[in-house]
């Protein structure tokens, strides 16, 4: 069979209409430059020469450095005390975000109830997320302190035997810290939570339970399915700020005892402006960035795929 | 008592090399305090090196010679780590902030802005404030921070300041602030890196013990305190610097008998953390093993400490001479403090090698937009008279020979007993190696890994470990 080549002439009309096209889009580059420049500047220009000196020995204030290759990022993978903070940062996101996902669901599923006092439940669940973590910190230090105000007050009401070091005890200051970190961040989430459910038509629940389903079915058959979209993005916060924890260890323990508490932000500081090795520092914050990035991209995927529209 | 700090100088004057600083000098924090008199509450008189100046913020600072006027207000910058005391009297130098407020009040057309860092993480604070072009015209330095600032050639040539003329006549001064020839910064505060162990004389007298003059001693009193249901020592661990009141001249005292300079020793490799620091962690775990430092230490700051002290629940507190003006001390006026000298094994000479420190240090950046300005303030403060004041409302002593700070008679014991020469050898630290805070924190955390259960000998290593990481870091300047 012949194969014909259609050419298509080039009428006025078509003239007029690549013009056209390329004049938007033109236009359209045009009006995106000043966000591409910012973007640029703030985000592309770091990222590339942070990527230069983490090929470097730099010490953060001289002028003069040498280039060592990708010696740095080698060493983030060897040094041991970069392996335990990974190995605590891990252990807080993989207790703190499945607790904190179910915990601030629940909360939300209890104050869209008709409850008596609940818009005051809900101020005091997000006031904690108002404070800056700094002061957070602070104040739980001064409680959590073995002669603080909690063992004080254990002792002095005859509870002494329950007096514990909560911030000195290797096994039990990354539970704490946990537990700090779920207390102030929890209302947060649930105010998405509860956005989410109440944007749930009402109706659907009531088809439901005309065909005789119960709480439980209404909420993992209906509920759940059409507030996946808040789950999504209370995930990936949760992920996000899980991993990336910082002032409450810094404040509350600066790392100890023992490295128990350490974080690779921790790290990232203390190599950085303690032993003035900004070079491996900046090799460690981005190997960190890769790895949150390719978790979120990979959460995202994943939860995208339960979301269910009406 | 007089003679005790004066003789300093001259004991560091015959000493013939400068061995090296330890790995940082231990910070010292000014906190708060409100009283007229240095001494402790039921001291009985103060010995007086020298009366201070008049006690009226206006007329005790000595005039210098004022900026050069350009008519125009100037805004000099400042940064510092001793924080302005929360009950300041206004009568006394009690912080910078206080002294800066007399050289404005001298200086109608200079402005001063001072910033207070955090003073465990003073280095480590100022650096990005640095690097990111914010640099103060004049600063407070640690002596680590002083040691970086000077191989970084960010300090300004202050030879011919008159603020600079005590240091270029003493040697051993001018060797560390001008280890090169011109002077980059001078002495604020300084002494016999040394801390004295405060007590509360009621205290001993109810438990039957006297302060110790041997290591035996020191550690059968500990037992008695412990037996008597006190902690015998408590440090304010949370802050981590206040470990350095006993580590580092505890490090340096063994360290010392080997090598005549320990940064450069540790900088080139001939002595390793851990043959620096083993022999202390060593003495450490035995004394929480044995019960003597209890779980408080781990969190408490160093106010707390002062204050678990004051309580009496510790019997001892290792500490700079300024406790006596502290709040949390002057809160208990039952409190008759005294102190003694922690027994540092000696030598097999039989002396106790300390190093002295040069805990404050002022200078001037060398990227100043006004070093007329900068020079005034930096000669308002180290003129003898403005400087004197400023120690003697501090509880702080000075090596800079013609400063002459009162010191309370709560330290006298302690200083008569440094001024023992048959005992003490002192010699300067180097000012030529700067080794990064970072590794002194990791000195000071294995204490608090040891309160948490790990031994003397995992901690040395992990220092080796740490050491090892900063070494690329380390600057000499020869």
């Amino acid at each position: 069979m012949q194969t014909e080549i259609i050419c298509k002439r080039a009428t006025p009309q078509n003239a007029w209409r690549t013009n056209y096209i390329r004049r938007e889009r033109v236009a359209a580059f045009i009006a995106l430059l000043p966000a591409l420049g910012l973007f640029g500047l703030f985000v592309l220009y770091p990222l590339g020469t942070s990527l230069f000196y983490a090929t470097t020995d730099w010490d953060g204030l001289s002028t003069t450095y040498n280039i060592i290759g990708f010696s740095n990022f080698a060493q983030v993978f060897r040094e041991r005390s970069i392996q335990q903070a990974f190995s605590n940062t891990l252990y807080f996101a993989l207790l703190s975000i499945p607790s904190g996902i179910v915990l601030q669901l629940l909360l939300a599923v209890l104050l869209t109830q008709s409850l008596r006092g609940r818009s005051l439940l809900r101020t005091i669940l997000y006031i904690p997320a108002v404070f800056s973590p700094v002061i957070v910190s602070f104040i739980w230090s001064a409680l959590l302190q073995y002669d603080g105000v909690i063992n004080n007050l254990l002792r002095s009401t005859g509870f002494g035997i329950l007096a514990f070091d909560w911030l000195g005890d290797i096994y039990t200051v990354k539970n704490v810290i946990i537990g700090v970190n779920l207390w102030q961040f929890v209302g947060t989430g649930v105010v998405i939570f509860i956005a989410s459910i109440n944007g749930v038509p009402q109706e659907l629940n009531e088809a439901a339970c005309i065909d005789g389903a119960n709480g439980w079915q209404v909420f993992f058959n209906i509920t759940l399915p059409l507030i996946m979209p808040a789950i999504t993005i209370v995930l990936f916060l949760s992920i996000t700020g899980s991993l990336r924890i910082f002032e409450l260890p810094f404040i509350l323990t600066g790392g100890g005892p023992r490295n128990a508490s350490t974080t690779i932000v921790m790290q990232i500081y203390n190599n950085a402006f303690g032993n003035q090795r900004f070079g491996f520092a900046t090799a460690l914050g981005l190997v960190f960035f890769v790895f949150i990035a390719t978790l979120t991209l990979t959460q995202i995927f994943v939860t995208r795929k339960y979301e269910v529209e009406y | 008592m007089a003679t005790g700090v004066a003789a300093i100088p001259t004991l560091l004057a015959a000493c013939g090399n400068a061995p090296s600083t330890p790995a940082s000098a231990p910070t010292s924090v000014a906190p708060a305090a409100a009283t007229s008199a240095p001494a402790a509450a039921a001291s009985a008189s103060v010995t007086a090196i020298s009366a201070p100046a008049a006690t009226t913020a206006a007329s005790t600072a000595a005039t210098s010679a004022p900026a050069v006027s350009t008519g125009q207000q100037v805004t000099l910058k400042y940064v510092t780590w001793i924080p302005e005391p929360a009950t300041a009297d206004p009568a006394l130098v009690q912080g910078d902030r206080a002294m800066l407020n007399l050289f404005e009040a001298q200086n109608p057309g200079i402005k001063v802005e001072s910033t207070v860092l955090e003073g465990a993480k003073y280095d480590q604070l100022l650096r990005p404030r640095i690097l990111a072009g914010d640099v103060p015209d004049a600063l407070l330095m640690q002596a680590s921070t002083f040691a970086t600032m000077l191989s970084e050639k960010r300090l300004l040539d202050v030879s011919n300041e008159s603020g600079t003329t005590a240091i270029k006549n003493t040697p051993f001064l001018a060797k560390f602030y001008g280890p090169d020839g011109p002077i980059y910064a001078a002495l604020v505060n300084g002494s016999a890196n040394n801390f004295p162990f405060f007590y509360n004389k009621p205290t001993f007298d109810k438990l039957g013990v006297r302060p110790p003059s041997t290591m035996d001693e020191f550690m059968a009193l500990c037992e008695k305190i412990k037996v008597g249901g006190l902690e015998a020592v408590v440090f304010g661990g949370k802050d981590l610097w206040p470990f350095q009141t006993l580590s580092l001249p505890y490090a340096n005292a063994e360290a010392l008998a080997r090598v005549s300079n320990v940064d450069m020793a540790l900088a080139k490799g001939e002595l390793t953390a851990s043959d620096y620091f083993g022999g202390y962690l060593t003495f450490f775990e035995n004394m929480v093993k044995q019960g003597y430092i209890g779980k408080s230490t781990q969190t408490l700051t160093f106010p707390q400490s002062a204050q678990y002290f004051a309580e009496g629940k510790a019997a001892t507190l290792p500490q700079g001479p300024w406790v006596p003006t502290m709040d949390e001390i002057k809160a208990v006026p039952s409190l008759q403090l005294a102190t003694f000298a922690f027994p540092h094994p000696a030598d097999s000479d039989g002396k106790i090698r300390l190093i002295a420190t040069a805990d404050r240090s002022l200078g001037i950046s060398a990227t100043t937009q006004h070093p007329d300005e900068a020079k005034a303030l930096y000669n308002f403060f180290l003129d003898p008279a403005n400087l004197g004041r400023y120690l003697t409302d501090q509880s702080l002593v000075t090596l800079t020979p013609g400063v002459n700070p009162t010191i309370s008679s709560v330290l006298s014991d302690f200083y008569t007993s440094m001024n023992d020469t048959s005992r003490y050898t002192l010699s300067m630290p180097s000012s030529k190696v700067s080794i990064p805070a970072g590794f002194t924190n990791e000195t000071n955390q294995s204490q608090i890994n040891i309160l948490a259960g790990a031994t003397a000998e995992e901690e040395a290593a992990r220092l080796n470990e740490e050491f090892d990481k900063v070494k690329g870091q380390i600057k000499i300047s020869e």
